[in-house]
């Protein structure tokens, strides 16, 4: 069994603190950190896991998913719980931001890939462990329309999850997320396709503005994908097929 | 009253719609108590559907048609783990012909506030401040617009109360803080922001958060939306505190205890 915990608010400060030394080069003492009894307060010691790298956000949506369904009964707003959430980023910070063999320098990106700040609305979906969980805990009835934002890896989530994960109106339909991955998604690989990741015509960004005005006409929820992906404009016809 | 938009979608009164949202031992509980869609000239068959949405979570709850309106009521919302900033739509879509799948009317941004919610403490804050020859200026302090008041003003009670002042330098400040509150929309999400407050009580008075919708991030042509929207809400604002009448009627109101 292994211990869970949270950090704490001053938890939070030094972890961001942190992570300002390792992009600098620093050293930092991240398991000191994890276990420090004035940063961290235990949520569960009964819990069996095992730091693990993952296939896609999909596995890891998943992982986590099964790995806290425990802890909801008594934290019920885990998805948000900015504490939990950075102190699992610091956790699995080799899988996250591994340290280079020679010189033991890690590439550190964007702070709320690590630190979770639920309540700024364009950012929270960028965590590398949080963001995938949301999604999949929201659509883990229907995984598959959903895959076009889970079908990355975990620290390259990508433009489509960028332009459709940051849009409250897409990620919360199920017939617009069954557009999205019908576009952009090869059934036979269960990969993105070429070019999903571009910018222009046809782009991620360009079908979140045209399905936003969809939805602002029509009841999306109530149409199936493929009706939808019929009255897309032509731009869109070279990830039709 | 019922507008029309660009998209001929009919706007459902704010004040005709109340839906509750509640905890009833650990349960997220659902109730709709009002739906009034009198006088918006609807087809009976239209389908009225309610939606409840936060972040990655929409739940849609049928209320049947405009003809054979349903209020469902003690309805348990099992997608949402907490009731936080969880908000509510209602919206009319057409069943046949040409309007079939189309929405035809929407009241959205709608919130189930809780009685915890609205005992907020005021929100128009006076502080006195060193302003040279200003009489009053607009100002924060840390997230909470601040009315500045000149601290060598004479008589600064009597002032401050005087319908005058309410009439002339409120609707101003109100629409600064429009300008303030339009720019700073993410903070909304959090229901214990100055933000969040502020919208509360700019929907209790009627101000239209539609056009809030419009904002789209790095868009130069936001200015000219957020700049008309502040000068619109500014003019609900001066309605909602009679101006015109408080200057013309001065002597019948002078000191009344208003407390916008």
């Amino acid at each position: 069994m292994t211990e869970m915990r949270r950090f704490t608010e001053p938890g939070l400060i030094a972890a961001r603190e942190l992570l300002i030394q390792l992009r600098r080069g620093e050293p930092a003492d991240i398991d000191a950190l994890l276990t420090n009894e004035h940063n961290t307060v235990l949520m569960s010691d009964g819990i069996d896991y095992e730091v693990c790298s993952f296939d896609d956000r999909e596995h890891a949506g998943q992982y986590f998913f099964k790995l806290l369904g425990p802890l909801t009964g008594k934290y019920p707003d885990l998805a948000a719980d900015a504490g939990l959430w950075t102190w699992l980023s610091l956790k699995w910070l080799d899988i996250l931001a591994p340290s280079d063999v020679s010189t033991g320098a890690r590439t550190i990106r964007a702070t709320e890939r690590y630190v979770l700040n639920p309540r700024s609305y364009t950012t929270y979906y960028r965590h590398y462990l949080s963001g995938p969980y949301r999604i999949y805990k929201a659509h883990q009835d229907d995984l598959n329309s959903a895959r076009a934002v889970l079908a990355t890896p975990v620290t390259s989530p990508g433009e489509v999850v960028e332009q459709i994960a940051s849009n409250q109106e897409i990620i919360s339909n199920r017939t617009l997320m069954g557009v999205v991955t019908g576009l952009y998604v090869d059934p036979a690989t269960r990969q993105l396709k070429r070019g999903s990741g571009s910018s222009g015509g046809g782009s991620p960004r360009r079908l979140a503005e045209v399905l936003a005005q969809f939805d602002q006409t029509w009841d999306t929820s109530a149409m199936t994908p493929a009706e939808i992906i019929g009255l897309l404009p032509q731009e869109f016809d070279k990830f039709k097929a | 009253m019922a507008t029309i938009n660009f998209t001929g979608r009919l706007k459902i009164d704010r004040s005709k719609v109340h839906i509750r949202l509640r905890e009833d031992d650990g349960k997220i509980m659902l109730d709709v108590l009002r739906l009034d869609l009198d006088g918006l000239e609807l087809p009976p068959s239209a389908a009225v559907t309610v939606e409840a949405y936060r972040q990655t979570v929409k739940v849609r709850i049928p209320c049947g048609s405009v003809g054979a309106l349903e209020k469902p009521q003690n309805l348990h919302i099992t997608d949402f783990d907490v009731m936080e900033t969880i908000q509510l739509r209602v919206r009319v879509v057409g069943t046949e012909g040409s309007s079939h799948g189309k929405i035809l009317a929407v009241a959205d941004h709608l919130r189930g506030a809780t009685e915890d919610e609205q005992n907020s403490e005021p929100l128009l804050k006076l502080q006195r401040d060193e302003l040279g020859d200003l009489v009053w200026k607009f100002g924060l302090d840390g997230d909470q617009p601040i009315l500045y008041v000149n601290k060598d003003l004479q008589n600064h009670d009597g002032i401050v109360n005087a319908p005058y002042f309410k009439a002339l330098i409120l609707p101003e400040f109100f629409r600064q803080v429009c300008l303030w509150i339009a720019r700073n929309l993410d903070d909304s999400q959090d229901p214990h922001s100055t933000v969040r407050h502020w919208l509360i009580y700019f929907e209790s008075i009627g101000v239209d958060l539609d056009e809030l919708d419009a904002l789209e991030a790095d868009d130069p042509s936001n200015e000219d939306i957020i700049n008309n929207w502040a000068q619109a809400a500014a003019a609900t604002f001066a309605t909602q505190i009679n101006s015109l009448a408080l200057l013309n009627g001065t002597a019948e109101v002078e000191g009344e205890d208003d407390n916008d």
